[in-house]
């Protein structure tokens, strides 16, 4: 008896010295957390999609306790059954009988069941607004820094148990767009392939109809003109459409995928508002907007800043192409040094050989360093507005030449 | 030192003139002159004949030098009646009135030349940036700065005295009010400056900044004097004396400040500038009353005059609803593209009281010794307590708005909130123990001539308290919302030391030595001197001139 009570002593010991300690509450809480943010789960053990060891192989059964960290200090009142469940996903009963504990001083909740069935696979869910913070503010289960409202910031993780399988756990969060081309670019194919890759897995009758033909998507020229397109691929991670026609050159065209209508082909006990797309990626909400984005069809490079470089009182700004000379005045062309603005006179150096070059003479002296602004609306002698960010299409609001020197 | 104010609630608010005879002051308190009779109203009739007081009297602060540089400036004209009135009547008055241009800080074109009151000066500057042999950069600097004291004040006391059987008894009024108002040159101002090329032919920099200040403090008081003497028995006499005072003191400072600087004035394109302001006043406008009595009982023989006298006052004032602060100042840059706004605010709410009392007890002993000498002490005890007590609460909030002009609202832009609050209690508590243990005397050497001495040992306890508290802290909270509708909040630390505690005790002793010497050179002429103790350098003395009739 002496003995054992010996080995427990020590066995508690250690289990005090360890790095993670749970008997002692961990403080390190940002400075500045609490009061009106919406409060976040940092870490679960095990992670999403992760093991649950059973951590009494003595007994039969399995025994183990699912550990959640908070950002911020809870209401425990909130963390009860009525807002935290488990369901087993592989069979779609609830799991009964759970030991919900929360230690506020560490920000740990613990789910703790002696009996997880064997060969299964889990979704726990914290709902909201149930479960908040010690000042009252709701759970932002889904991370994104907003308060979406139930179900939406839900807060969920899956974990399997021996004999489950992680390939069987649901998704926890909505299916995101990938990638989608042409993304904002020039592009010279008149009859460019349009593809939108998913995270998927998709339900491809949101893709397409039953006769084979593109839905939820529309390609329109800038002036609102739809044109009508061809399927090429619709599969559940991919939506492939061409134009049915040639596109005409130097237009801007606008592509529409109707979010709201595309939905994924996730498992059966998945919950159902995770179906829907989240075309920007930015966590569940109420409504999704569509995902709008445009390219252009032209094969004229429009100007661009080639060099900045300074000259004696002033600067010379040299662009990759003849530009129209109108534009450039002192509300397309600007100078700001440490004090603000700096005034000028600009001056046609050169505007031949392909090039155009003016130079900016400061009328006062500078200080600091300098910033040069060459606004988006200047042009080149073929009426192109300028690119700065590089896509190939000039005249974006990203587009303004804004570097220092 | 506000404590001192407290204490001082009970006594005697301080005159624009004197109180106190030449012969009163250079006898340490002892032996008293018609001119002292007068603000006892009962015992006016005691004035024998009419007095006549005028600035040759000296009154209006006893300091002015007959011969020296030393000037109140105050206007002063006062009389008396006597005893051949049945109602005798007597009153005092002075006035005031400054106005005084003081240094701006700024010189003229010699730096000798300092400019005061209003003063303007330019300054300009050319520049060969290019080193061409051609100016071609000119900046001017003109600047004007604002720097007066002004103050103006009246000060009367009127009344009147009757005999009413065997006793005398009389009423008077007295008014005070005064007011100084300052103008900072520091903080009162207009800058205009600036830069222009002279190659292009335009301004490349333009700065204005005016700024305003003004700092006044006033003060009223009225009191009602009610006396009376009573005789009991042929030696015995007792007196009594009330005067209950209502008191005003207002102090206030107004500031303001515009300030703009365009860094592309006179064109259009583009708008680039800096602007800022600041609106600022502070009040603390304090009212209450005060109430200081006092008996005495006077023995009278051929030999000696025993005075024994009680006296007591309680004293109250509160601050205001007014009174407290407000600072609101604004920020506005320009970032082309995108700008930034700032917003600034402080209120300051306070509540205020301060509250005094106190109690004394005398005795004068006067002895005609001799002919030519009359010899007088004293013995004077008083204690007196004070509380002045300030609860200042103090708001703040501040907004930041910052938009990077790229037209989409998305996490680069924010507004940011910051709020935060505290409660403060500063707290005074004094209490003071005095006796005082005078000596004068009066020596005539030969007719008309009087020299007199006085000698005035004090013991002064003063025990004072000072407390600071911080009450209430609401925490310095800011929330910064984003362009994207995400949000979040910060508390900051505070650092703050919540509560001290001061507490001073001290013993002072000191002995005032006076003289003074008066002579009635004709029947119509009193003349009492002090200061004279370099009787070859007449600039220190100051001079006492009455016209009796």
């Amino acid at each position: 008896m002496k003995r054992i009570a010996i080995f427990f002593t020590l066995v508690l010991v250690l289990a005090g010295c360890q790095l993670d300690n749970p008997l002692t509450g961990n403080t390190d809480q940002p400075l500045g957390t609490g009061a009106g943010n919406l409060p976040k789960v940092v870490a679960v053990v095990p992670q999403n999609r992760g093991l649950l060891p059973d951590d009494n192989p003595d007994k039969p059964g399995i025994q183990g306790t699912v550990e959640v960290t908070f950002s911020d200090y809870m209401d425990e009142a909130g963390l009860t059954s009525a807002n935290l469940t488990v369901l087993n996903t592989a069979t779609g009963e609830e799991v009964q009988g759970l030991e919900i504990g929360y230690l506020p001083e560490a920000r740990k909740l613990f789910v703790r069941s002696e009996e997880w069935p064997a060969g299964s696979e889990f979704l726990l869910t914290l709902a909201t607004p149930g479960v908040k913070n010690s000042y009252g503010t709701v759970l932002d289960g889904n991370g994104n820094g907003r308060d979406d409202g139930a179900p939406y910031d839900d807060f969920l993780t899956t974990f399997y148990v021996s004999g489950g399988n992680p390939a069987n756990c649901v998704p926890t969060k909505r299916p995101i767009v990938q990638s989608i081309s042409p993304d904002t670019v020039r592009i010279t194919q008149f009859r460019p392939q349009i593809r939108i890759q998913f995270s998927g897995p998709m339900d491809t009758l949101t893709l397409k109809t039953a006769d084979g033909k593109p839905q939820n998507i529309q390609l329109a020229s800038e002036q609102g003109n739809a044109v009508p397109l061809d399927l090429v691929t619709a599969s559940r991670w991919e939506l492939a459409v061409v134009p049915k026609e040639s596109l005409l050159m130097g237009r801007r065209y606008v592509v529409t995928l109707a979010s709201g209508n595309i939905r994924a082909d996730y498992p059966t006990h998945t919950p159902d508002y995770l179906r829907a797309l989240d075309p920007l990626g930015d966590g569940a909400q109420a409504t999704e907007p569509d995902l709008v984005w445009y390219f252009a069809l032209d094969t004229l490079v429009p100007p661009r800043v080639a060099d900045v470089n300074g000259i004696t009182d002033g600067i010379e700004i040299e662009f990759t192409t003849l530009m129209d000379t109108a534009t450039l005045n002192s509300a397309t062309v600007q100078v700001y040094d440490g004090n603000g603005f700096v005034p000028g006179r600009l001056r046609l150096y050169r505007t031949a050989g392909g090039i155009t070059v003016v130079d900016y003479y400061f009328s006062r002296q500078v200080a600091g360093g300098l910033r040069v602004f060459v606004s988006h609306l200047v042009s080149s002698n073929q009426g192109l507005l300028l690119d700065s960010n590089g896509n190939g299409i000039g005249g974006e609001v990203t587009d303004d030449y804004n570097e220092r020197l | 030192m506000r404590y001192c104010v407290v204490l001082c609630l009970g006594w005697a608010m301080a005159f624009g003139f004197i109180p106190q005879s030449f012969r009163l002051q250079s006898t340490a308190g002892i032996w008293d002159d018609d001119y002292d009779l007068m603000f006892d109203p009962a015992r006016i009739l005691e004035i024998e004949g009419y007095r006549l007081w005028t600035n040759l009297s000296n009154y209006a602060t006893g300091n002015d030098e007959q011969f020296g540089p030393g000037r109140s400036n105050l206007f002063l004209v006062g009389g008396s009646t006597g005893k051949d009135w049945q109602v005798a009547p007597a009153g005092i008055f002075d006035h005031y009135q400054f106005e005084r241009p003081l240094f701006t800080g700024l010189f003229g074109p010699d730096e000798r030349d300092s400019l005061f009151g209003r003063g303007r000066s330019s300054y300009a500057e050319w520049r060969d940036l290019d080193s061409n042999g051609t100016y071609d950069f000119k900046r001017v600097m003109i600047t004007e700065r604002n720097a007066w004291r002004r103050g103006s004040g009246d000060d009367c006391y009127f009344g009147v005295g009757t005999e009413l059987g065997a006793a005398r008894v009389g009423a008077g009024f007295i008014w005070e009010n005064g007011k100084v108002e300052f103008t900072n040159p520091e903080f009162d101002y207009i800058l205009h400056n600036y830069d222009s090329s002279l190659i292009a032919g335009r301004l490349t920099w333009l700065h204005d900044d005016t700024g305003k200040f003004r700092q006044f403090s006033g003060s009223d008081a009225k009191r009602l004097v009610l006396s009376g003497w009573f005789k009991l028995g042929e030696t015995w006499e007792l007196g009594a004396m009330l005067k209950p005072g209502f008191i005003t003191t207002d102090d206030r400072l107004e500031r303001t400040e515009k300030s703009r600087t365009d860094f592309n004035p006179g064109v259009g394109s583009p708008t680039d500038y800096e602007q800022s302001s600041l609106d600022e006043w502070w009040k603390s406008p304090y009212s209450g009353f005060d109430l200081p009595l006092t008996v005495q009982l006077v023995l009278r023989n051929d030999a000696y005059e025993t005075w024994w006298s009680l006296g007591g006052f309680y004293a109250s004032q509160r601050l205001g609803s007014d009174g407290g602060g407000r600072s609101v100042a604004t920020y506005h840059r320009t970032l082309n593209p995108g700008y930034t706004t700032e917003w600034d605010t402080m209120i300051h709410n306070r509540a205020g009281a301060r509250s005094g009392s106190g109690l004394n007890l005398g005795l004068v002993r006067r002895h005609h010794l001799a002919e030519k000498l009359e010899f007088g002490f004293g013995v004077n005890l008083g204690l007196g307590f004070g509380v002045d007590s300030l609860l200042d609460e103090l708001q703040e909030w501040e907004r930041v708005v910052y938009d990077n002009g790229d037209s989409l609202q998305n996490v680069f832009d924010y507004t940011r909130t910051t709020t935060s609050a505290e409660t403060w209690l500063e707290r005074t508590t004094a209490s003071q123990a005095k006796a005082a243990v005078p000596v004068g005397l009066e020596f005539r050497p030969i007719t008309p001539v009087a020299l007199r001495l006085g000698a005035l040992p004090t013991f002064l306890w003063e025990n004072v308290t000072t407390t600071h508290q911080l009450l209430a802290l609401a925490p310095r909270k800011s929330r910064t919302e984003y362009g994207d509708g995400s949000f979040s909040e910060r508390v900051d630390e505070v650092e703050r030391s919540p509560d001290s505690r001061e507490r001073r005790t001290s013993f002072t002793q000191t002995t005032q030595l006076t003289y003074g010497a008066g002579f009635r050179p004709v029947e119509n002429l009193q003349i009492d001197l002090m200061g004279f103790a370099n009787l070859v350098d007449l600039t220190g003395w100051r001079l006492s001139a009455t016209l009796r009739f």
